[in-house]
């Protein structure tokens, strides 16, 4: 069960004055139970690469597969990759439009043909996933909180129970607290078995909690691999929007100087390695 | 969707100054209730390619600003042919087709067509900041009499400039309910219309933030109107422009007077 880009290019407005090209050959593959993350500054193609993986946006060139199902403007089974791939908006809260919580979550089930009797129980577990009671159901979003508006898209998404979650910059306007609570979730859904993509500006997020980053740039691959492979060489790309969490910068620059310390994003554990005579 | 798009690309006509393509656009759009035989609509066809290829602005692209209002070129003609009063060559209870009618349709829904293409160059190659100075100046002379110049302009610009953004906003909120199953473009047309529905929800309620949220921001710069306000940019009328000016309404003169002359198709 995996999901598989390849050879993956897109341009906007092709054929005109205004077109850009926004992929460029893109190829990578994501299995079930594993935790990705797709950084890169601002316009690399981040938004434009999660499209495609819900086959909201259909390749032009190149090819996307969802568990064998190939994405193409004659395929029967969009709708089906669709469902299998939840995808999360950037501000999900911007595009809520049902009366209640309850029609809001149990939107994409209920286009699957999901029966009523079922509907609830899927929903009460969506919002109890991300952490909602269940009497907020009959209250309208719009009068909902910002964090809380951002669970009901969250749990509209997984009310359909995808097999992969694609989220485009999902702890962008969170406060500490609901980032916290938001990773918490993402860990349990990949324990339990479901893939997930994370487009996020937050490195040190990536390096901490993923199992494999995908670094774009411009639209093209700059690196693929896992935190440990990347972090040397992400450290000294200077790649413009993405900042290098301060206590890796600090302990790459003193390991440039000849301290023997390892590469960590741990202020404790830099500290200890100082302590114990990191030297010249 | 092209209407309200600015185009930037460098070219002889986006270099030109906004009073002139206004007033050439309103030139132009006069003529084509003057001249509107079969012979002046070849002739503005004619200018149509002239002008695309002057300002480097794609015909298909150009075109594609005509798709909205299809439709209501298509009912004109139907209108036109159908209920014009004249000698009928054909009749089927109310319905009754004379030769008048065909020519009605005809001019009617040509007209139509290339008063929404011609306005459509005015915003594909001039930038909605350029326009709105552009109005302002010229509207500024009916300033004595209490005319709100700069108000009218800024409205305008406005308008213009959240077409496309409004469309991106749509399109966002149709991905958003695509992307969770929903069904948009299967079923009747009254399913169809059911479906929209939940888009239009989302969409006024940005539009009123976004309403909010720009007066806001208007606000906190201090925004007091057009009195006393100067320019980054000031206006420069140039020979360049009067020749341009000059020289499309001759062309349009001369194509009026043609038309009138030796009607093709009348």
């Amino acid at each position: 069960m995996s999901l598989s880009v390849k050879d993956l290019s897109f341009t906007y407005h092709a054929g005109t004055p205004l077109a850009r090209r926004a992929l460029d050959s893109v190829s990578f593959e994501m299995n079930s139970g594993q935790w990705m993350a797709v950084v890169g500054p601002t316009g690399s193609g981040k938004s434009t690469l999660a499209q495609h993986l819900n086959a909201l946006i259909l390749p032009q060139e190149g090819k996307v597969t969802v568990d064998g199902m190939t994405v193409t403007h004659r395929s029967p089974d969009l709708r089906e990759v669709r469902r299998r791939v939840g995808l999360v908006f950037q501000y999900p809260e911007q595009q809520l439009f049902a009366e209640n919580v309850y029609d809001e979550v149990a939107f994409a089930p209920r286009n699957w043909g999901v029966d009523e009797g079922r509907l609830e129980v899927l929903v009460a577990r969506s919002l109890a996933q991300v952490g909602l009671e269940t009497s907020l159901s009959s209250r309208s979003p719009f009068s909902l909180s910002g964090g809380q508006k951002r669970r009901v898209a969250l749990a509209s998404v997984l009310a359909a129970e995808p097999e992969y979650l694609v989220l485009d910059e999902p702890t962008a306007g969170l406060d500490g607290g609901g980032v916290r609570d938001l990773l918490s979730l993402i860990a349990e859904l990949v324990r339990g078995g479901m893939g997930v993509l994370q487009i996020t500006h937050d490195l040190e997020l990536a390096l901490s909690r993923c199992d494999a980053i995908l670094v774009l740039d411009h639209g093209r691959v700059l690196g693929m691999g896992s935190p440990q492979d990347l972090v040397d060489p992400l450290c000294r790309a200077v790649l413009p929007g993405l900042i290098i969490p301060p206590v890796l910068d600090f302990s790459r620059r003193l390991r440039e100087r000849g301290l023997a310390v390892p590469l960590t994003m741990d202020a404790e554990e830099l500290g200890r390695r100082l302590e114990k005579g990191g030297r010249y | 969707m092209t209407l309200g798009q600015y185009i930037p690309v460098d070219s002889l006509v986006h270099r030109l100054d906004p009073r002139c393509k206004i007033l050439g656009t309103v030139a132009l759009m006069g003529a084509l209730f003057v001249g509107d035989g079969a012979g002046a609509m070849g002739a503005w066809g004619g200018l149509f390619f002239l002008l695309a290829s002057a300002s480097k602005i794609p015909v298909s692209m150009a075109l594609r600003g005509v798709r909205p209002v299809v439709i209501l070129i298509a009912f004109t003609a139907v209108i036109n042919l159908f209920f014009s009063s004249g000698e009928p060559l054909w009749s089927w209870g109310i319905l009754r087709v004379s030769r008048e009618g065909m020519v009605a349709a005809f001019t009617m829904s040509f007209r139509l067509f290339f008063l929404v293409l011609f306005a459509g160059f005015l915003t594909l190659t001039t930038s909605p900041m350029e326009l709105a100075d552009g109005l302002e100046r010229l509207l500024s002379i009916l300033k004595p009499i209490g005319f709100p110049a700069h108000e009218m302009a800024m409205m305008m610009t406005i308008a213009l400039r959240f077409i496309p953004t409004l469309l991106d906003e749509t399109d966002r909120i149709l991905k958003a309910q695509l992307a969770r199953g929903a069904d948009l473009d299967r079923g009747g047309i009254g399913r169809r219309i059911k479906a929209f529905v939940p888009v239009l929800v989302p969409l006024f309620i940005l539009v009123f933030q976004r309403a909010e949220d720009l007066a806001t921001a208007m606000e906190a710069r201090c925004y007091r109107g057009g009195d006393g306000r100067t320019r980054m940019h000031p206006l420069r009328w140039t020979l360049r422009d009067s020749g341009a000016l000059v020289g499309l309404c001759l062309v349009t003169v001369f194509v009026c007077v043609l038309d009138a002359r030796w009607p093709l198709l009348r």
